[in-house]
């Protein structure tokens, strides 16, 4: 299940600027542990955001992405609607965090 | 799940989204276009050199002329964390894919952006290595190329 997403969302001129810190490993497959043994990926794969109920963004993260990925975006929107970001790793776990546009 | 139950469904997802690429070409699902795409591009994401992952997102005459801005560090301390941000004034933008040319896999992240969202992504990336970073974009006249090379003093693949 993971740790919340950290996420702030702000209304502007109609447009709403979201940025977004998920919690997460974010192994790359590529380390090695202290006995030698390669460390296997485990990473987000997909995050879905919405805002008052439309699609926003749609992502598809590899293991490339920084260790509690970050997450800047601007879209159409307005004051009190609802972001919600969620995301799937490759091993299934899943999160799903919610906020308020200010 | 096992790691190798992960690499077949990626060759699944692979040659299935090579068939969604041939009705998106032939306009066959112009309703869910986007999300055809954007699981075709899902598939480079298998893709082990920089060429390839290109080819694979169609990219590989992609205008490379000024009108994706890329923006990152020269140089980078730390390979584990690198920011990294696009935007671009074109029209109908709909998908924006980062590369790392020197990573073990090219492709870092593809974004599809619906209707109402701003042409600009910010995301942080992983370089293993000093590598020319590629953002490749599909807007409504095609595909277009930002490229920067970024130098790391500390590699970052080991996180």
């Amino acid at each position: 299940m993971g740790q919340p997403s950290r996420m702030r969302a702000v209304e502007s001129g109609g447009v709403v600027e979201l940025r977004v810190l998920m919690s997460h490993v974010m192994e790359s497959g590529q380390r090695r542990d202290a006995s030698g043994a390669l460390v296997p990926a485990h990473h987000i794969e997909r995050v879905d955001i919405e805002c008052g109920g439309r699609s926003v963004l749609q992502a598809r993260l590899g293991p490339a992405v920084s260790r509690d990925p970050f997450l800047q975006l601007r879209f159409r929107g307005a004051k009190g609607e609802r972001v919600v970001v969620r995301w799937v790793d490759d091993q299934g776990d899943t999160r799903s965090d919610e906020t308020i546009v200010g | 799940m096992d790691k190798a139950m992960w690499a077949s469904r990626r060759r699944l997802l692979n040659s299935a989204a090579r068939v969604l690429g041939l009705f998106v070409l032939a306009g066959a699902l112009p309703g869910h276009e986007a999300r055809a795409q954007l699981d075709a591009w899902d598939a480079a994401f298998a893709n082990r050199d920089f060429r390839s992952a290109l080819r694979a997102l169609g990219g590989e005459g992609a205008a490379a002329d000024g009108q994706v801005q890329l923006d990152g560090p020269d140089m980078a301390e730390n390979g584990a964390v690198v920011p990294f941000t696009v935007t671009t004034a074109l029209p109908g933008v709909s998908l924006i894919a980062l590369l790392v040319e020197h990573n073990p896999g090219p492709l870092a992240a593809v974004f599809a952006l619906p209707p109402g969202t701003e042409a600009f992504i910010s995301t942080r990336l992983k370089m293993a290595e000093s590598s020319t970073v590629h953002a490749l974009v599909r807007a409504e006249g095609g595909l277009f190329l930002a490229r920067r090379p970024v130098r790391v003093i500390q590699g970052g693949c080991a996180g």
